[in-house]
């Protein structure tokens, strides 16, 4: 009982001592101007990414940069598709994605249409600045969304540009993440732009599934990146998109303002310099087919071009 | 919340939500077949191991305790390991809900059979009934309730775990839940989880009414008072409550 | 990707255990875990709060078992990933979310073993509590609850063992504890995390069903000269 007793006084004591202190530093750097300009506390950043390894690898890569710098990065990583993250970032749940340019303006304005890189961020900037949204600079890195087909079904059939499926007989199904059903820069594209009439089966983001169901012949079009790894090994059959209905995918990071600082944004930009589209699938390289950690692929790039 | 409520309803009444091979109509039955299937080979798998061992009374603590082995597994792992092993389609998924299935029945099946009274089988015995005679005749129908418990357990969590299947690119009504969350269409979402939510129900009371009708009535009246809770839906397998 | 492989003895990024991958994340490993752990003890520790009560007040009075039971069955039947979707909207990806969903699946499991324990207490020891004066709260706390122990404990069992496979589907909005390390192998088709994701979840499982006999055995110091079977 004694003992009890002694514990429950220290116990008393240090949580008064505690509110004490909370309060003596609340007032102080509320009152009293900070004597160095060096105690700046730098922003808490959550750092989100879609559900595909490369998209990952990017979210850790920035917040690597940023941790480093001194911010207090936090991650929510694989949440969704961008339909999932979006309206996240937009409510202030998390503050940072690694987005790209094109397929982000197409998910804002489904009527934006195939534009420039930076005539895309232009527009991209003018519909988030309301939304308290900044698009930092584009990267010279793209990873686009494109449709793909076997070789032996490209061979058999002709194919070289999307165009060319309107002669194939028969209805094709496309493959692809769920959200490419109802968006514009995929299924819902080809068939307004294309004129085609497909068929559709949720798969994944241009991974596993998609490509066992491609090799199966479970579908004749698979929605692949650009950027992807093994697109050429595999012996996949890009098709061009001769009418243009697909979007800048330059690798553009956002984050929500009033997390960005000078710094934060110099940071950043400085990474999306230095990524480039041969970088960006060496890397993809690494993570899916070697199965390095995306966290420690991305570390590496950094590394090598001094950024960490 | 009358807005949604109301855009769940007109979901519901579109018709171009009933047809085509993303329709209603389609993926119902693609649950229901997958559903019923796995089951029944589960319990073709399940039913004889866990009575004969029931009668011999071997291999007691795996039949205990393959259920709770069973119910540790995650049924997503399951059915990702059953596209690493088969690629995609129905074939993992089934395989995988089979795996699922088979514990349960074994435990309750053995359990069931446990349960009868040693006396009465010995009287059996001393009858000159055979072995397979006293299993079928005697054993197996005292054990009924129990042994449909576990077939019950087993269904519904079949049902329950085929919407996973969605996630390793299956159908089923799964599908609804899947694409609605990547799409970011709560209607289509809710109205998915209320399909597959009425059907694991709808299974559950067909599955006792199963249950009801192959008990003996002589059983049935006797159990009445004392099985007033375990009567009420629910997967845990009877055998660990109490 | 059915390239069966071999099953043993590779060690590589192919291979169905990668060893060196193993080594190198010993942090993953950890912090998976204790996600697990958090998510599964919050799961069924407020589960059991809720469920305690409850259970009682069904036993006690029957116009509350018929909702308490059919209600918390409504939830049971209903399939993890549809309610954690359902939940999506109204709580957000994140914890709460996750929790809410595991809590909603322990309730029926928990109540049912609750009341089949207090059902269980003979009724001659039930009259001699009362003959010896106690108050029907007295008998309840002193008596009937301690006598429905094994069976409240068997509820723990199954919610917890439950509850642990149920966490790994959460890593489909983003929680997930090993739930993660499966979804990493499924999107990255990658059979290493696969492998560890669901041993450690089995093993985890394992572990804290023998840790809840024990703790049973401790609860229950009457119970142990009698041999239990189990």
């Amino acid at each position: 009982m004694r003992a009890f007793r002694t514990w429950a006084v220290g116990a008393i004591v240090l949580v008064l001592a505690m509110v004490a202190g909370a309060c003596g530093s609340g007032g102080g750097s509320n009152d009293t101007a900070p004597t160095t300009t060096t105690a700046k506390v730098k922003a808490s950043i959550t750092i989100t990414s879609a559900n595909f390894s490369e998209n990952e690898m990017l979210a850790q890569m920035y917040g690597a940069v940023l941790a480093k710098a001194g911010y207090n990065v936090s991650y929510k990583l694989k949440l969704g598709a961008r339909e999932v993250i979006e309206p996240a970032l937009e409510s202030g749940q998390v503050d940072f994605i690694p987005e790209y340019a094109g397929n982000y303006l197409s998910f804002l304005d489904k009527t934006a249409g195939s534009l420039s890189a930076q005539e895309t961020v232009r527009r991209l900037q003018t519909l988030l600045t309301a939304k308290g949204i900044t698009v930092l600079d584009p990267s010279e890195a793209t990873d686009a969304d494109a449709i793909a087909v076997t070789k032996d079904f490209a061979a058999k059939n002709s194919l070289k540009t999307i165009s060319d499926l309107a002669k194939v007989p028969g209805t094709l199904t496309l493959g692809g993440p769920a959200e490419c059903e109802t968006r514009v820069t995929c299924k819902v594209g080809l068939e307004q732009v294309y004129g085609l009439k497909l068929k559709f089966k949720s798969l994944d983001a241009d991974g596993p599934l998609t490509r066992a169901a491609l090799d199966k012949g479970d579908v004749q079009l698979a929605r692949v990146f650009t950027a992807d790894a093994d697109l050429k090994t595999k012996g996949y059959v890009v098709l061009e998109d001769d009418k243009h209905f697909q979007q800048a995918g330059n690798v553009t990071p956002v984050i929500r303002s009033e997390k960005l600082d000078t710094e934060a944004r110099v940071l950043i930009n400085k990474v999306s310099a230095a990524l480039t589209t041969d970088a960006l699938i060496d890397l993809n390289k690494s993570v899916q087919v070697d199965k390095e950690d995306p966290k420690a692929a991305a570390e590496k790039f950094l590394r090598s071009k001094g950024l960490l | 919340m009358w807005r949604f409520l109301s855009d769940v309803a007109a979901w519901f009444t579109a018709a171009e939500h009933w047809q085509g091979d993303h329709g209603i109509v389609h993926r119902l039955a693609e649950h229901l077949g997958m559903s019923a299937a796995a089951t029944l080979a589960a319990v073709a798998i399940a039913l004889p191991i866990g009575l004969v061992l029931g009668h011999t009374g071997r291999a007691a603590l795996v039949a205990v305790n393959v259920s709770n082995i069973g119910r540790a597994i995650p049924s997503f792992a399951l059915l990702v390991f059953g596209v690493q092993l088969f690629g995609i389609g129905a074939k993992p998924a089934f395989i995988a809900l089979v795996a699922l299935a088979v514990p349960p029945i074994v435990t309750n099946a053995y359990t069931g059979i446990r349960q009868v009274d040693r006396d009465v089988v010995e009287a059996a015995r001393g009858m000159g009934m055979r072995e397979h005679h006293i299993l079928l005749r005697v054993e197996v129908p005292v054990a009924m309730p129990l042994v449909m418990a576990g077939v019950r357990t087993a269904g519904v969590q079949v049902v329950a775990t085929a919407t996973l299947a969605a996630v390793v690119a299956w159908g089923g009504l799964g599908r609804y839940i899947v694409d609605g969350l990547a799409q970011k269409d709560s209607v289509q979402v809710f109205s998915g989880a209320l399909l597959v939510a009425v059907l694991a129900m709808l299974a559950e009371l067909g599955l006792a009414l199963l249950q009801r009708v192959l008990t003996p009535a002589g059983l049935r009246l006797r159990r009445r008072g004392a099985r007033k809770v375990s009567i009420l839906p629910g997967a845990a397998a009877a055998p660990e409550v109490g | 990707m059915p390239s069966y492989g071999p099953l043993l003895g590779a060690n590589g990024p192919g291979s169905w255990i990668w060893w060196d991958w193993v080594g190198r994340h010993g942090d993953t490993l950890y912090a998976a875990g204790r996600e697990h752990v958090i998510l599964t003890f919050w799961a069924v520790a407020i589960g059991m709060a809720i469920a305690l009560p409850l259970g009682v007040a069904a036993w006690r009075w029957r116009f509350v078992q018929a909702p308490a039971l059919g209600l918390t069955g409504a939830i049971y039947t209903v399939p993890s990933l549809a309610l954690f979707a359902m939940l999506v909207p109204v709580t957000g990806l994140g914890r709460t979310t996750a929790e809410i969903g595991l809590v909603g699946y322990t309730l029926l499991i928990l109540i049912r073993n609750v009341v089949a324990g207090l059902d269980g207490v003979p009724a001659d020891v039930r009259e001699a509590a009362r003959g010896m004066g106690l108050t029907p709260l007295r008998t309840l706390l002193r008596v009937e609850l301690p006598l429905a122990v094994p069976a409240i404990v068997a509820g723990v069992r199954i919610a917890t063992v439950t509850t642990i496979g149920l966490v790994t589907v959460t890593a489909l909005i983003g929680q997930g504890g090993f739930g993660q390390l499966i979804y990493d192998g499924l999107l990255r088709d990658f059979r290493t995390p696969l492998v560890l994701g669901t041993v450690l979840s089995v093993a985890l499982a394992a572990g804290a069903d023998v840790l809840l006999v024990l703790a049973e055995r401790m609860l229950t110091p009457w119970a142990r000269s009698r041999g239990r079977v189990v």
